[in-house]
């Protein structure tokens, strides 16, 4: 089974939309800010009751996600065989931290925000995407840091190989808050943190095909790996790196592209040929959303180059690598360049 | 696209021929709960229908009414780790490791021995680092925003957790994953598991999951009023909520294959894997869903609803989920169903270990011919009618046990697991001769 991505929306600090994010990347020059800033939460009715919380991060994921789902992609997709597959690195710690706060604060240790129970932990937004669009089949969430958007993408392919559903709506988001940035601070993580949200349309090439859907990457390999010490990360990414290049039959010279998370390339051996994308200098750090975005960025160089019909000569192959400062070593081997797709 | 594994069409597709899919055995059990830390501590308490609801010992609870839980009081996981040096993880990384620890060591398997081997380590989770959330927002409330204190800024995401695991095992070509989907995470990580392996992406996973007692989550579930202010009671008519419990439950799951070439000793099957989502309402399980779930994973499994010996029901202890799984469990096994236990009576709601706690416990019944026992039971529900076992462990041949297990959201996750003697005789071997109970099992559509 070749499982491809077939549709993607994203949230990027270049605004809402596959669009502006693709501009960015393909300008190259770093973005101010780190936040989604024409995307803005409605304030909840006032006069009533607290119910459910609108929080930033599953708003953004839902939101996306309704881009991602119109009637076309919906249409003749039973509920039960329609999955999710969601995940961030840090959703529910902001919310979490307000409850304990507020435990610790008022008057009365348990006069806390009951609306806001459910948004501390990080299925959230998934379970808030399934009521909002009648996805009924599995519907996980997974995190595994700035790796996330690769872990979600392999729990996808499972789904699919497992025949567990018919299709995957596939992603990660991550929302800037002045919490995330006091944790990476005192954690001493450099990068300056940034916001956005990467879901795709994951299913497999026959049915992209057959629903008349273009095939914006064909997924050939994905790879995950834990190190222990950061001075052993290099080698284990490229161990994942190799093995992916030999699950895809490819080898390092067919690597046209390659998209990773920071600077972990430097021990990669890729020809000097290779383009490198970095995502992350142009729109930050967005932890969990990171690696979906850096996938996005694959997709949008690639839509650029078919515009002016110049495929990449070296075979079209996008390499996404990612290092995760808490020990996740991962990448994914895509086929992005092909004229039609997978199989040609 | 290869055939659906659920699809309805092969209900007795379980020989080589008709399945070529790897069979998957559990052959280790690591366990941290509050009422044993490891299998044979924790067979004994199953046996003895201990209850762990103690006061709540972990923080300040100066101000609530009542405020007891299932602790692990006393117990330092990281003391019982090797290689991972102390305050690295926090606490619930450091349970889950050391549940790996145990696991393995129970497999019989050197993690060196499976070093250049692709594996699987699947950790779910309902809170993650818990205690370091509550840590960093009282460390905001002394000292402001900007006063976080370092160690605990490092540790506190919850994609930490397999790499605890990991790194204590030493072990470095490992698809690692956490899968917070809360309280039916346990489960959802034995069938990722499940599916890795069948699929051939690996040959052995460390699966299950770790929680710990937090004062986030019971501040939030007190004002919801769903924390229950004694003890757990499934199933009996003065229920009043579910109470949080700490602690790990992990399993070594390897092919049949791999399991064999190594001589290892095979615990159980675990033999089908469901899962779907409600897609309903935050709170409120959809009765529909759950009894479809639960028919998935027995198809899954090649199993009839007429073969399942036991089932260990979610059981938390709340009104509205007992009485609903109750119905679900007649929609699923009709007129005959079978015995029902709630392991949470006796170790608390652990959350996205609970899954993983279950499975363990109904690999320990299988092996040791009981039912453990739903504690705290004194008067059935007229709204629960089920063969509930109550107050001592029934001994009963167990050869088919369900593990049933809801998140909040609406995330549902069933696992089948059958005796080991359904994989002694070879890849088509049955359990038993035929008894006739083998019949259809399309029913129960999605």
């Amino acid at each position: 089974m070749n499982t491809v991505i077939s549709a993607m929306a994203l949230m990027s600090p270049a605004g809402v939309g596959a669009g502006p994010f693709g501009e960015a990347i393909r300008a190259g020059v770093p973005l101010p800010g780190g936040a989604v800033e024409d995307f803005r939460t409605e304030a909840p009715d006032p006069s009533a009751r607290p119910v459910r919380l609108v929080d930033r991060p599953s708003a953004m994921a839902i939101a996306a996600i309704g881009d991602l789902l119109g009637p076309d992609v919906l249409a003749g997709w039973p509920p039960h065989r329609r999955a999710l597959v969601l995940g961030s690195g840090a959703a529910g710690i902001d919310q979490s931290m307000t409850l304990t706060r507020d435990s610790l604060t008022r008057p009365r240790p348990d006069n806390v925000n009951p609306a806001l129970v459910p948004a501390c932990v990080m299925n959230y937004a998934s379970a808030q995407a399934a009521m909002a669009f009648d996805l009924r089949g599995p519907n996980a969430t997974v995190t595994a840091g700035a790796a996330t958007g690769l872990a979600a993408l392999r729990y996808a392919r499972r789904l699919l190989a497992s025949g567990r559903a018919d299709a995957v709506v596939c992603g990660a988001y991550e929302d800037l808050n002045d919490r995330r940035a006091a944790i990476a601070e005192a954690a001493g993580r450099e990068a300056r943190p940034a916001e956005g949200c990467g879901v795709f349309l994951v299913e497999p090439a026959e049915r992209a095909r057959s629903h008349g859907r273009p095939v914006l990457a064909e997924v050939l390999a994905l790879e995950s790996r834990v190190f222990d010490e950061p001075c052993h990360a290099p080698a284990v990414l490229d161990a994942a790196v190799r093995r992916a290049l030999r699950t895809g039959g490819a080898a390092p010279e067919n690597v046209g592209l390659l998209v990773p998370s920071g600077q972990e390339d430097a021990g990669l051996r890729l020809p000097a040929h290779t383009r490198v994308l970095r995502p992350s200098e142009i729109v930050g750090d967005a932890f969990g959303a990171a690696a979906a975005l850096q996938v996005a960025a694959a997709i949008a160089v690639r839509d650029a180059s078919r515009e002016r019909a110049s495929l990449d000569p070296a075979g079209g192959l996008a390499l996404i690598t990612t290092i995760d400062t808490d020990g996740h070593a991962a990448c994914c081997l895509l086929r992005t360049g092909g004229r039609g797709g997978p199989g040609t | 696209m290869e055939k659906s594994a659920v699809s309805h069409d092969r209900p007795h597709a379980r020989g080589p021929a008709a399945d070529p899919r790897p069979r998957v055995a559990v052959t280790g059990l690591g366990v941290i709960s509050s009422i044993g830390i490891g299998r044979e501590d924790f067979l004994t308490a199953l046996r003895a229908g201990a209850c762990g609801a103690s006061p709540i010992s972990g923080f300040d609870t100066t101000g609530f009414r009542y405020a007891r839980a299932y602790e692990v009081p006393g117990f330092d996981p990281e003391t019982r780790l090797r290689r991972i040096e102390p305050g690295r993880f926090g606490k619930v990384g450091a349970q889950a490791a050391a549940a790996a620890r145990m696991a393995m060591r129970d497999a019989g398997l050197d993690p060196a021995e499976v070093r250049d081997e692709p594996g699987v380590i699947a950790v779910g989770t309902t809170c993650g680092e818990s205690l370091d959330v509550d840590a960093l927002a009282a460390a905001e409330v002394a000292g402001g925003p900007g006063g976080l204190p370092a160690p605990r800024a490092r540790r506190v995401h919850p994609g930490r957790l397999p790499v605890a695991v990991a790194v204590e095992l030493g072990l470095t070509d490992v698809e690692a994953v956490t899968i917070p989907t809360v309280c039916a995470a346990g489960n959802y990580a034995v069938g990722h598991a499940l599916d890795a392996l069948r699929g051939g992406e690996a040959e052995f996973a460390i699966c299950g999951g770790a929680d710990s007692v937090s004062r986030m989550a019971f501040a939030g579930f007190y004002r919801l009023r769903a924390w229950a202010s004694e003890r757990c009671s499934p199933f009996d008519l003065d229920r009043n909520g579910f109470m949080f419990g700490e602690g790990a439950g992990m399993l070594v799951l390897e092919t049949l294959d791999h399991a064999r070439r190594r001589g290892a000793t095979v615990l159980a099957e675990v033999a089908g894997f469901g899962l779907n989502c409600d897609a309903e309402h935050p709170t409120r399980p959809l009765r529909e869903r759950v009894a479809a779930c639960l028919s998935g994973a027995l198809r899954d499994a090649g199993a009839a609803p007429s073969e399942v010996d036991v089932v260990f029901a979610h059981g938390t202890g709340t009104k509205i989920n007992d009485a609903m799984e109750s119905a679900v469990f007649a929609d699923v096994f009709g007129d005959a169903p079978p015995p029902v236990t709630a392991l949470k009576s006796m170790i608390g709601h652990t959350q996205g270990a609970a899954g993983a706690h279950a499975c363990i416990a109904a690999v320990l019944g299988m092996e040791h011919g009981f039912i453990p026992p739903t504690v705290n039971f004194s008067t059935p529900d007229p709204e629960c009618p089920v063969d509930c076992v109550t107050g001592a462990p029934r001994p009963a041949r167990v050869r088919t046990a369900v593990v049933n297990s809801l998140g909040v959201g609406g995330n549902n996750a069933a696992v089948v697991l059958r005796h080991a003697g359904a994989l002694a005789g070879g890849p088509a071997a049955g359990p038993e001769p035929s008894t006739g109970r083998h019949t259809a099992t399309a029913e129960g559509a999605a």
